[in-house]
């Protein structure tokens, strides 16, 4: 008995000291991929955390780079100065220019060797409702978000992902592997590193301005878009943390966002049944009348009547059901109740 | 040797052969054979396994469900952590409507089956069926409750407290299966509608799951488990019996009408 218990123990120690050895190792392996570009050595000064100034309206700003999350973002291969362009000496003005996306930075295009830039997706963006326009007053125009709005450029989670790595072998067989590996990576990039957003966090960026009554007042709209489709299917599964159910980005896009009446909009009546279909694990099978369902419909400022009436007939059902429900049960108790204090008080 | 011994009994003493609950009037020749009865089926094997078929798939269904009608409460997350998220939950809530859905088709099945073979005569299948009746006694209570009259109105085989239990899960079924058919297979059904059925089914779904739920939790809850004449728990779900005091206080119009019908046999056999 002795022995055996002894052996077990044994075992135990010796599966746990394997378990954390391994996964020591993994730790290790996964710290140590670090590959920055800072050839011009920014990090000397941007390395310590308590970087910042204090600004004028009495906030702080902070001006640190972590060197482990930069190195592990989307733009880990750009040096700093292929965005801050307007740097030119060290040590700088700290008052230099925001970062303009549609820069040309860092590589250029693989046939026409053109340098390249985020200016034509950009240019989408301003074409798109959520450009400014001209005619626009002051009060729309600064809360119309621009690239950074959305791109954080943050590290989400980092992880070397298997499939990748075997499909650029494939690539390889045919290819010279230096100009194929780097084009592939970067393309790749956010499936591997997984560094897009889930979609508790797409709908959480878009509501962070769609849910908010005050600031859609400003541009004529209500927050009861958001609010309809946090109500319905879609939104309540995504909520609960399920990624496949369509989120905000799935039916409007991300970038070619046009109100519902613009035919170039992916809701526009013509487009629905391409945009519920397009995705196969979505619907498919869509029709005209399947592609008229109210996602977005907050039932209390809706003026689909046969919806409201629904919902308010079995609300009354519910209420009046119970109401006569709890007066049956609380009736019953008092009357059990007294029954038992009249017996009591008869054997007394 | 053999007078120091002391005699072990090889055979444990018998127990008492319990006498048989009554199930149909067949079973007893006469009125005085009837009283000495203890024990009254109410429901047979066939219909306590439909019952706890109902009751579990309906909880499994309430289970995986409700995280998702109330996805701010944090706490019904733990239920999503067992199922594998809201996709394991909703192929959980799909198995377990496709029971129900079955135990509810075999239970109308079932009743009809009972009235062609003639098992039940076709007076008593309207015992279960709401009547005018039903009025009167829940008038009658009520006036019991306030103390206006000393007795409490006396009871048929259903009493209108298990009517509407009953008919409350049979237009409950309806509903639900109907509205969760239709959002299992929406792009299929919407084909047929000019209007919105599949927002109209999951409001439908969503706001009949609540009723249902609160419908089971207060009242049938309390009518089986809190009421002080059965709490902790009214056995009969499980024994499918009454003990006759239990019968005569809650069905003592049952226990007068299966008298009379003795009776009315005895005199015909006499005759």
């Amino acid at each position: 008995m002795v022995y055996a218990e002894k052996r077990i123990y044994i075992l135990l120690i010796t599966f746990l000291c394997c378990f954390f050895l391994f996964t020591n190792a993994w730790g290790v392996k996964r710290g140590a991929v670090m590959r920055g570009v800072d050839e011009e050595n920014c990090l000397m000064c941007h390395k310590y955390k308590k970087m910042g100034l204090y600004t004028k309206e009495g906030g702080e700003r902070s001006f640190y780079v972590s060197e482990k999350i930069y190195a592990h973002s989307v733009h880990a291969k750009v040096p700093c100065r292929g965005c801050h362009t307007d740097i030119v000496q060290i040590p700088h003005r700290p008052d230099h220019k925001m970062v303009d996306c549609a820069t040309s930075c860092h590589m250029k295009e693989p046939f026409s060797n053109k340098e390249f830039s985020h200016a034509d997706i950009r240019d989408n963006l301003v074409a798109s409702i959520h450009g400014p326009k001209k005619d626009e007053p002051l009060e729309k125009k600064k809360h119309k978000p621009d690239c950074k709005y959305c791109h954080l450029n943050p590290l989400y989670h980092y992880d070397e992902d298997y499939h990748t790595t075997s499909s650029l072998k494939r690539c390889r067989s045919c290819h010279e592997p230096k100009g194929v590996e780097r084009a592939f990576e970067h393309m790749m990039y956010r499936v591997k590193k997984r560094v897009s957003r889930s979609s508790q966090e797409i709908v959480a960026l878009c509501t962070s301005c769609h849910g908010d009554k005050g600031l859609m007042k400003v541009f004529e709209q209500t927050d009861a878009p958001a609010r309809g489709y946090k109500e319905y299917y879609h939104g309540k599964a995504v909520l609960r943390g399920w990624g496949e159910p369509a989120n905000c980005v799935d039916c409007h896009s991300a970038h070619m966002v046009f109100p519902k009446e613009n035919p170039k909009s992916t809701v526009h009546k013509a487009n629905l049944i391409q945009t519920c279909g397009e995705n196969p694990s979505c619907h498919p099978n869509a029709n005209q009348n399947f592609v008229q369902a109210a996602v977005h419909v907050a039932l209390d400022e809706e003026e689909n009547k046969v919806l409201v009436y629904t919902a308010a007939g079995f609300t009354l059902l519910t209420v009046s059901v119970m109401a006569f429900l709890f007066l049956h049960i609380f009736l019953d108790v008092f009357r059990q109740m007294l029954n038992a204090l009249s017996s009591w008080r008869r054997k007394l | 040797m053999e007078a120091d011994m002391v005699s072990i009994p090889l055979e444990a003493p018998k127990k008492e052969i319990t006498k048989p609950s009554f199930r149909e009037i067949g079973d007893v020749s006469s009125t005085e054979e009837f009283l000495k009865i203890e024990s009254f089926e109410r429901f047979n094997l066939n219909e306590r396994i439909q019952h706890i078929t109902l009751f579990s798939s309906f909880i499994v269904c309430v289970l995986t469900g409700f995280p998702l009608k109330f996805p701010d409460v944090e706490a019904l997350n733990a239920i999503f952590l067992l199922t594998g998220g809201a996709k394991g939950a909703r192929i959980i809530h799909r198995i377990s409507a496709v029971v129900m859905i079955g135990d509810f088709v075999y239970h109308t099945y079932y009743i009809w089956k009972m009235i062609f073979q003639g098992r039940v005569r076709l007076k008593d299948i309207f015992l279960l069926a709401p009547r005018p009746r039903d009025a009167v006694d829940l008038f009658n209570n009520f006036r019991y409750f306030l103390g206006l009259i000393p007795e409490r109105p006396k009871f048929d085989k259903f009493s209108y407290i298990e009517k509407f239990d009953y008919w409350a899960v049979y237009w409950g079924m309806v509903v639900m299966a109907g509205s969760g058919i239709i959002l299992w297979f929406p792009e299929f059904f919407s084909q047929y509608f000019k209007i919105d059925i599949i927002r109209i089914a999951y409001i439908a779904h969503s706001d009949e799951a609540l009723l249902a739920f609160l419908a089971i939790t207060c009242w049938h809850m309390y009518n089986v488990h809190l009421n002080p004449r059965c709490f902790p728990m009214s056995k009969v779900w499980y024994t499918g019996t009454l003990s006759r005091e239990e019968m005569l206080e809650e069905h003592p119009l049952e226990f007068e009408r299966i008298i009379k019908r003795i009776g009315r046999k005895e005199r015909r056999l006499d005759s």
